[in-house]
């Protein structure tokens, strides 16, 4: 188990180089530089000199490898550098956007999962009975609708017709005078209609993911032993059945986190939602590169250690799986 | 007159586009939003009794500003906030005229030569730490961005045309310039930084940026103006107060929320559901306003003419065979269905235009004659430019070469995809192939930079003082200016230089208006249409003035904003 830990985690190092070089690489062959971007004003009114004097002022002008040698051995030291768009430092950015992506993040996939779990069983156990033909219909629906038409729709309704719920940021605009458990429903009320956003698609997969994998082994022997047992056929599905589907379905959630995390960038914009999906798009559009570094190296890190996170969960849930 | 005229032609259009049903016709019509109401642009009463004294204004900002550093800040999202947190020493009026900000100057005066000018500051001006504002700030600012350390992008352009700024006294700052030219004096706006607080973080960070002291100071910005900094909440709200202290005049109201709203259908649910006070909007949105019964309960419609033009350049330096010759130029603005194009685009909301100047612009020429939409002619010259038709395959060719181009078209464009195909079209009919390629926004910059192009959409905005076209049009401009096609007319360079450099009005007005006619007739663009500001505001929003640039940077701009003691929060939700 631990040589095998050990060994997973040195696989990280070429993975993560090979991340950030190709990133890298990608962003500076990118026609266009920071000084040419979207929303600055005047932008032809820059002269060729001013222009050559950013660039050196910025570095951009070096050859690409020893710019990313540079970058590397900052990042080492968890130096992520500074903001081409205004000098501060990539890792306060971040650190500014990532609350509300993490918010958003864990609410979507704990709403996912306590929802996908129960009408996942309930649908293997009564195989195409009516709940399972219902289910099964609406979560293809749900399934097939992209989320920004969801989100005009829910915004349309729930926010404007109903005027039920906050459709704009994560705050109201008196938040700072709050009381703390007003702050908290305050944020909560806003985070609503974005998760359900993010999360009915998720849901939908994993509904039907459970069940299918449920179906798989209910005609297992040891599920017949169960039954034999005396377990009602509920029990025996929970206990014995669902037990076997936790292995795919760390899989599935430990991929799903880490894209759960870079942010959703067509959402967070349709809610004005301050998260990484919007600082990673307005840095890519203002080539900045430190920063889109910076989340590179974030949601890179996130991937590799969900995917090892779940290697060695296996082991734990399931007694069967051994790494020595 | 003329420029009334053309108003009315406007308006005219402008109704026909949206219907008869709209209340600015008939007020017993609901349902849609009315445009340009009375309401939206009445002043308060003199005696300030009406005026909600405590009101807060929601305004809406497309993107997260990059800082709000004065001395850094690039975009209009940046300028909106500044001109209020910390307004420059002059300014333009709704007229577009210059003249000094009545708040802070006093007096200003330009010696006979026009080489130096002095201004008085207003004495009892104070940033907001409560600290003195004096000539000292002012010209350490100006140092500031011509350092050579700090890397600034668009604040040193103009600026670095003054060439000395002094104090004289604790209110008084002498400039002076290189050359005595109609346009310096247009130099001194540039942003002021409060130099007790720059100063000391100067000797640790010459760039004025990189340390976490500037990320502070930059973070929290502070100024002298009517509105002090509250907060700034990344992505999601900029938060401004009225600062009692001003020495100036009061505005009207005590908060501005700027709302970061990136996309423009969801800012539009907030303007129904009264979290917005205002927001532009598209031509679509302000057409399908008129039937739009919410849009009508919570907003009016504001239109007004815009100093800016959308054209297609054409790359004539010599780098591809086809646009060089004047005669295709104008055999394809002849092809160009700009009045199909205005239809399509902008629910005919603007009318064509007629080259580089607005018609309500003071140097704009009557005289220049439009080129008139005419396939038939086209193909005409084309021929005459040797450009003929071949029995084989239909296409044109000449030496041997197919007449065959690609335009450039910048991704999220409101213009040119739709340009590109009505043009397309046409083009094929009289044997002109033309293919389209659309590149994200800074590509497509580096590309017409570079003269990488054959053919190109894109708009350009209007500077007040038509010497802004000095690094469009002028031949040195090429390699450094913004004279990406390539025009070279040696007549129209010189008329720059006559026209920089004299203070006879007459006189500058007869050679901006040659250069007008000399451009149109060379048609190094063609000439699509004036682009509008089209606005909504909520009801409630009184003492609102378009300037030609729109909703912000003109004075008073939003000072002149009010909402009536009955009108109510839009927010009682």
């Amino acid at each position: 188990m631990f040589s095998y830990a050990v060994k997973r985690i040195l696989w990280v190092v070429p993975t993560f180089l090979g991340i950030t070089i190709a990133t890298f690489a990608l962003m500076h062959l990118t026609p266009g530089d920071p000084s040419l971007s979207a929303d600055g004003l005047g932008q032809g009114v820059l002269s060729a000199s001013e222009h050559q004097r950013l660039s050196e002022y910025f570095g951009w002008d070096r050859p690409l490898g020893i710019q990313y040698v540079d970058w590397l051995w900052a990042a080492l030291r968890f130096d992520f550098g500074r903001s081409f768009a205004d000098g501060q430092p990539v890792i306060a950015k971040i650190g500014r956007a990532l609350p509300a992506t993490l918010l958003l993040a864990v609410v979507a996939l704990v709403a996912s999962l306590a929802l996908s779990i129960p009408v996942g069983i309930l649908s293997a156990r009564r195989r195409n009975g009516l709940f399972d033909s219902a289910t099964g219909v609406l979560l293809y629906g749900l399934y097939s609708v992209p989320s920004y038409v969801m989100a005009v729709l829910l915004i349309l309704v729930i926010g404007l017709w109903w005027d039920a719920l906050p459709f704009r940021g994560m705050t109201s605009d008196g938040f700072a005078d709050m009381s703390p458990g007003q702050k908290v429903m305050d944020v909560l009320r806003h985070v609503i209609l974005i998760a359900v956003c993010l999360a009915y698609r998720p849901l939908a997969f994993q509904a039907r993911f459970i069940r299918a994998n449920l179906l798989e082994v209910t005609d297992a022997g040891y599920m017949r032993t169960a039954l034999a047992k005396g377990l009602s056929p509920g029990r025996a599905l929970v206990r014995h059945g669902f037990r076997n589907t936790w292995i795919p379905l760390i899989t599935l959630i430990a991929l799903t986190l880490p894209a759960l995390l870079s942010g959703a960038v067509i959402l967070e914009v349709i809610f004005s939602w301050p998260g990484i999906g919007r600082l990673l798009f307005d840095s890519i559009m203002r080539r900045d590169y430190p920063t889109v570094m910076g989340l590179t190296v974030l949601s890179a890190v996130l991937v590799l250690l969900a995917t090892l996170l779940a290697d060695l969960a296996y082991a734990r849930i399931d007694p069967r799986v051994t790494y020595d | 007159m003329r420029t009334n005229g053309f108003a009315t032609l406007l308006l005219t259009a402008l109704l026909a586009a949206i219907g008869p049903g709209t209340a600015a016709v008939s007020a017993d019509q609901p349902p849609g939003a009315q445009v340009n109401p009375a309401s939206l642009s009445r002043v308060p009463p003199a005696d300030g009794r009406d005026v909600d004294w405590d009101a807060t204004v929601y305004r809406s900002l497309q993107g997260n500003p990059r800082t709000l550093s004065p001395i850094f800040r690039s975009s209009l999202y940046e300028f909106y906030i500044a001109e209020l947190l910390s307004p420059p020493l002059v300014v333009w009026d709704e007229k577009m005229r210059w003249r000094v900000h009545p708040d802070l100057v006093e007096s200003y005066e330009e010696s006979d030569d026009h080489t130096t000018a002095t201004i008085r500051l207003r004495p009892r001006l104070k940033w907001h730490d409560a600290r003195p504002f004096t000539a000292e700030d002012v010209v350490f600012s100006w140092r500031a961005i011509l350092d050579e350390r700090v890397p600034i992008r668009v604040m040193r352009v103009g600026t670095d045309q003054i060439a000395e700024c002094r104090a004289l006294d604790p209110h008084t700052v002498r400039f002076t310039f290189d050359a005595p030219s109609a346009v310096s004096r247009e130099n001194l706006g540039f942003s002021i930084v409060a130099r007790h607080v720059y100063e000391p973080g100067q000797r640790d960070d010459p760039t004025l940026r990189n340390s976490d002291y500037f990320n502070r100071v930059h973070r929290n910005p502070m100024g002298y103006g009517p509105y002090r900094f509250v907060e700034w909440l990344d992505n999601e709200r900029i938060v401004l107060e009225r600062w009692d202290d001003y020495p100036g005049r009061r505005p009207y109201i005590k908060r501005v929320v700027f709302r970061i709203a990136p996309d423009a259908n969801s800012a539009l649910m907030m303007l129904k559901k009264g979290e917005l006070d205002e927001m532009p909007l598209r031509a679509t949105q302000f057409a399908g306003a008129s039937a739009d019964e919410a849009f009508g309960r919570a907003a009016v419609r504001a239109f007004a003419p815009r100093w800016d033009y959308v054209y297609i350049g054409w790359n004539q330096d010599g780098s591809n065979p086809f646009f060089n010759d004047v005669r295709v130029r104008r055999a394809m603005t002849m092809t160009g269905n700009a009045p199909l194009m205005i239809e399509r685009i902008y629910h005919n909301l603007v009318a064509p235009c007629f080259g580089i100047y607005h018609p309500d612009h003071w140097a704009f020429e009557t005289r220049v004659k439009r080129v008139a939409y005419n396939t038939q002619q086209a193909a005409k010259t084309l021929d005459e430019a040797g450009w003929r038709v071949s029995d084989e395959d239909g296409w044109r060719y000449k030496d041997g070469v197919r007449f065959e181009f690609t335009m450039l078209l910048a991704q999220g464009s409101e213009a040119g995809p739709t340009v590109a195909a009505i043009l397309q079209e046409d083009l094929r009919s009289i044997g002109v192939a033309m293919n389209t390629q659309t590149l994200e926004w800074a590509t497509f910059l580096q590309r017409i930079r570079g003269h990488d192009f054959h053919a190109c959409v894109g708009a350009w905005g209007m500077d007040p003082d038509p010497d802004s076209g000095w690094n469009i049009w002028r031949t040195d401009q090429y390699d450094s200016g913004r004279n990406y096609v390539g025009y070279s007319n040696p007549r129209v360079d010189e008329l720059y230089e006559q026209a920089r450099f004299s203070f006879d009005y007459d006189f500058r007005r007869r050679c901006y208006g040659e250069i007008q006619q000399l451009i149109y007739a060379d048609q190094p663009y063609t000439f699509l249409w004036h682009r509008a500001s089209l606005w909504a505001f909520s009801k409630r929003l009184r003492g609102v003035r378009l300037s030609p640039r729109g909703i912000g940077n003109f004075y008073p701009g939003m000072l002149d904003w009010w909402v009536p003691a009955d009108a109510g929060s839009i927010h009682d939700s």
